[in-house]
């Protein structure tokens, strides 16, 4: 009644083709590496600082173009956007600013200024007067924007009688807000609920909405590479010593190989791509290597039990015949996995996508360099078959314990 | 293996129970859940900032400010020392770590020594942990150069001392805005970590946080008339005033009392003019008085964020540690000064390194998005395994479903915070939960192939594979724990999910699964087995 998607008694000759498959991950290596190096990884503000700000257009689909020439005026260094799910949604990404802390916080001013109708960056801050309205001085900014096209936007937002002016001489705009808080607020209530006004007037006057506004400075930038590559290293650490202790050397080593391979093949596959890899494509990369583990492990496991119940059978029989016999396993597994994550895919938004994606390509080759690239090499090792030999606990043949 | 003892039964039956108990309140909507008894679980799960919403601050304490005037007290003290003990002296300044003068007179050199031993010599860290040693080390040569240096040690809990006291002021501001639940961290050597949901514009939270509001009073230097471009005599520095910036000071560097002893600051009205009264504390008051009365008729500046607010000439000794600040304010300027008085002062600037602002409509996008993948994910599985195994597969997916309410509730429990990766690690976890139970289901093909009755054969598949099961989690588990201390926000929360996950799908796996299945025995005795 279920299905077997692997007949009972497969016998696909994995490692007997291990030259074949060693070439093909050979080549894939190289490919790889060149890739990460020569085309690079595409670095997120994670890594190597700077501004990124996801908006969505009010007006519905966004214009890219224009948006791109807009913001290319400012000359704030390399630019990039992209549409991000929607077709009003925008990735704004901007390289980090020279200069401190501070001027990355301009920058993001200035750029929120290209899609507000009055430009307020270059003004001074409103200031904050108990018993006296705020005002918010700026110019208008985009064309066709005029005195009563604000007016209009602020009257919606119910925050009393908001006046607006401009001087004729110096084109300079004046929105004047009530004071929003009444005497019994305390100072701090009083300024938190007149800057909230402040907000909503800002919000109002903006054509486009912020989903996200990040900025990396330079220096978190550095250490979360170097705390990235630490947790990659000791995690690889960490499975070495556990795969050395429950199983022997050999073992470990051709695990490490095969998990060496398994993560420099997600980072050519981010490199080709041009998938961002940031932070949570660290974490990609280290699920990729715990699924992966996982798999060789349950092979690895099987070898060590046929070692004991095959003394005489040749090593690259006998781990062949490990290997088909936990194909129907590994396959199952695989699947299950693969179903999970590509609903992850599809349907769990573009923020995580190019993650999910990663997770998708990890579970594949994951899957492939336990069968094909780890048991293989532990041919070349000489396995030592004495070191198991010791009566496996639970001997053939025993009756159940029921 | 098929047999169960009663008290595990029981056990296994009491885990399901409280982790439904404990998974429930997050059916309940965000309004009613204040309507849940407090005996009964009542936690929902906690989300991170990229699913509510909220804004993520990673601030730098400027310990360099801090350690200059750390050096500059010392300075301080050596010069009015020496003076004290009518010694001579030339040449003093600042250098690396401490300062360095020379003697004029190096039949002076004992002396000096001495006084200063007594004096700066005697100040010790103060630290908590083994009294603290020696703040300076004096060291002289014998031609009257000396250098009194700051010890490592004391740099260091001076300025562990001001990154505890920028958390404690951030704390407090942050906390005069109510109803917003911070988490305020200090983070690495010299950095605080500030995360406030449902805060979705992180200007006017820098907008609170940006005056440093450091106030000190200082006695004004008299012997020049303070003009632009002057070279200021030593121990003096030219300051500006708060409101006038044409309005210069001379004023000494030294400062009489520090804004660290203000207990109390509040806006009044005196004579019609609004004025900012403040109190002292004991340390404060002494000091306050002791320079007040040395200095009647003289003027005495209060100095905020290196501006002048007020130079007041001092009528008579205020000995009682209360005091009035008069400097041309309205209500409104008194207001801010005292609510940034009384919130006490940031010892050194604060310099945002990071900022990350999640939109609320983006978190709850993000949640819709995750639970419908989580959702899709789970029934594709189910429908797979049910396929694949028939029987058992429904017996697995019994278990796949008791896992994904344990880790609900698990993370309810632990209010482990949850965040959009965290969605993914337990989708993750869905897919890979059923692989302990592929791995037993396996087996028990392989041993009824072997031609074991079906007892046996469940029996030795599920002993044998536990090992194969235990060894394949650790090994993920060990990647997960990394994610864990080397991450950072949003992937910690994943790697608490999948650490979360891998133990729940194994308890499941090997304890749910396999209760169903013997339950299953028990009743049927089947002759041969459905899988």
């Amino acid at each position: 009644m279920a299905l077997k998607l692997v007949p009972d008694n497969i016998n696909l000759a994995f490692v007997k083709r291990r030259k074949i498959f060693f070439a093909i991950s050979a080549v894939l290596f190289v490919a790889a590496v060149a890739s990460t190096f020569l085309q690079g990884l595409n670095f997120g503000i994670d890594f190597k600082g700077g501004i990124l700000i996801e908006a969505r257009n009010k007006a519905g689909p966004a214009d890219i173009a224009t948006m791109r020439t807009q913001l290319n005026t400012l000359g704030l260094g390399e630019v990039s956007l992209q549409t991000f799910g929607e077709l009003s949604d925008v990735l704004i990404r901007v390289e980090k600013q020279p200069g401190g802390e501070k001027a990355q916080a301009q920058a993001i001013r200035l750029i929120k200024d290209v899609y507000s109708l009055l430009a307020t960056a270059n003004a001074a801050e409103p200031k904050f007067s108990r018993g006296r309205p705020m005002v918010l001085k700026g110019k208008l900014n985009r064309p066709g924007t005029t005195i009563a096209t604000i007016e209009e936007r602020l009257a919606k937002l119910s925050l009393g009688r908001v006046a607006v002016s401009r001087d004729a001489a110096s084109g300079t705009v004046e929105i004047v807000i009530p004071p929003q808080y009444t005497d019994s607020d305390t100072e701090t209530a009083a300024i938190d609920k007149q800057n909230q006004a402040l907000t909503r007037v800002r919000d109002a006057l903006s054509v486009v909405t912020y989903r996200r506004t990040e900025f990396v400075g330079p220096q978190v930038g550095g250490e979360l590479i170097m705390s990235g590559i630490w947790a990659v290293v000791l995690a690889l650490f960490g499975i070495l010593i556990y795969v050395w202790f429950r199983f022997e050397w050999q073992f470990s080593v051709a695990a490490i190989v095969a998990l060496t391979h398994d993560i420099l093949l997600t980072l050519g596959f981010f490199a080709e791509l041009e998938l961002e890899f940031n932070l949570a494509t660290v974490a990609a990369v280290l699920t990729i290597a715990g699924y992966s583990i996982n798999d060789t492990v349950v092979v690895f496991d099987r070898v060590r039990e046929n070692l004991r119940k095959y003394k005489k059978m040749p090593l690259p029989e006998l781990m062949n015949k490990s290997i088909n016999e936990t194909l129907s396993r590994t396959v199952l597994t695989s699947i299950t996995t693969l179903l999970a994550v590509l609903a992850l895919v599809i349907l769990g938004g573009q923020v995580i996508r190019d993650f999910s994606l990663a997770l998708v390509w990890g579970v594949i080759i994951g899957t492939y360099s336990s069968i094909c690239l780890a048991v293989p090499i532990l041919l070349y090792f000489n396995i030592r078959r004495d070191t198991f030999a010791e009566a496996p606990p639970e001997a053939e043949g025993k009756a159940p314990a029921e | 293996m098929v047999h169960f003892p009663r008290w595990q039964i029981v056990l296994i039956i009491l885990a399901c129970v409280l982790g439904l108990g404990f998974a429930a309140p997050n059916l309940v909507s965000e309004k009613n859940i204040g309507s849940i008894p407090t005996w009964l679980p009542h936690k929902q799960i906690n989300l991170g900032l990229d699913l509510q919403g909220g804004s993520h601050l990673l601030l730098k304490v400027d310990v360099n400010t801090v350690f200059r005037e750390h050096v500059a007290s010392v300075a301080d003290s050596v010069r009015r020392e020496l003076r004290g003990a009518r010694i001579r002296f030339a040449g003093l300044r600042v250098e690396g770590k401490g300062v360095r003068f020379r003697v004029r007179n190096i039949a002076d050199i004992d002396k000096a020594r001495e006084t200063l031993r007594n004096g700066v010599g005697s100040v010790t860290t103060g630290s908590l942990l083994g009294g603290g040693g020696r703040e300076v080390t004096i060291d002289s040569s014998s031609d009257g150069v000396f250098r009194v240096t700051l010890t490592d040690d004391a740099i260091r809990a001076r300025q562990s001392q001001a990154i505890e006291q920028s958390i404690e002021v951030v704390r407090r501001r942050v906390d005069e805005l109510g109803t917003l639940e911070p988490i305020i961290q200090r983070q690495g050597e010299d950095r605080i970590l500030l995360q406030v949901p449902g805060l979705e514009d992180p200007e006017r939270l820098k907008r609170i946080l940006g005056k440093t509001a450091k106030m000190t009073f200082h006695l004004v230097d008299q012997s020049e008339v303070p003009r632009k471009g002057m070279r200021p005599p030593p121990g003096t520095m030219l300051l500006a005033g708060d409101q006038d910036e044409n309005q210069l000071y001379l004023i000494s560097k030294r400062i009489e009392v520090g804004g660290e002893d203000l207990v109390d600051a509040q806006p009044t009205l005196q004579d019609g003019q609004a004025v900012v009264s403040f109190r002292f504390n004991s340390r404060g008051a002494r000091r306050f008085g002791n320079t007040t009365r040395r200095n009647v008729g003289k003027p005495f500046a209060i100095v905020l964020d290196g501006k002048v607010i007020s130079a007041p000439v001092i009528r008579e000794p205020i000995l009682g540690g209360a005091g009035i600040i008069s400097g041309g304010f309205n209500t409104k300027t008194a207001g801010d000064l005292a609510l940034l008085l009384r919130a006490g002062a940031l010892p050194a600037p604060l310099e945002p390194l990071e900022e990350r602002t999640v939109g609320a409509s983006l978190g709850t996008d993000s949640i819709v998005q995750g639970e419908r993948a989580s959702v899709i994910g789970l029934v594709l599985v189910i429908v797979f395994m049910g396929v694949a195994y028939g029987r058992f597969g429904i017996m697995a997916n019994v278990a796949l479903t008791a896992n994904m309410i344990l880790l609900v509730g698990a993370l309810s429990l632990l209010q482990a915070t949850l965040t959009l990766p965290g969605i993914a690690g337990i989708v993750l976890t869905i897919g890979m939960a059923v692989d302990a139970n592929v791995l037993v289901f396996e087996r028990i093909r392989e041993e009824v192939r072997s031609g074991r009755t079906p007892i046996s054969a469940i029996d030795a598949g599920y002993r044998r594979a536990i090992t194969t099961i235990v060894d394949s989690n650790l090994t993920t588990f060990i990647a997960a724990l990394m994610l864990f201390f080397f991450g950072s926000g949003p992937i910690k929360g994943f790697a608490v999910t999948l650490s979360i996950g891998l133990a729940t799908s194994m308890f499941s796996a090997i304890m749910i699964t396999r209760l169903v299945v013997s339950i299953w025995l028990r009743r049927k005795r089947p002759s041969e087995l459905p899988i």
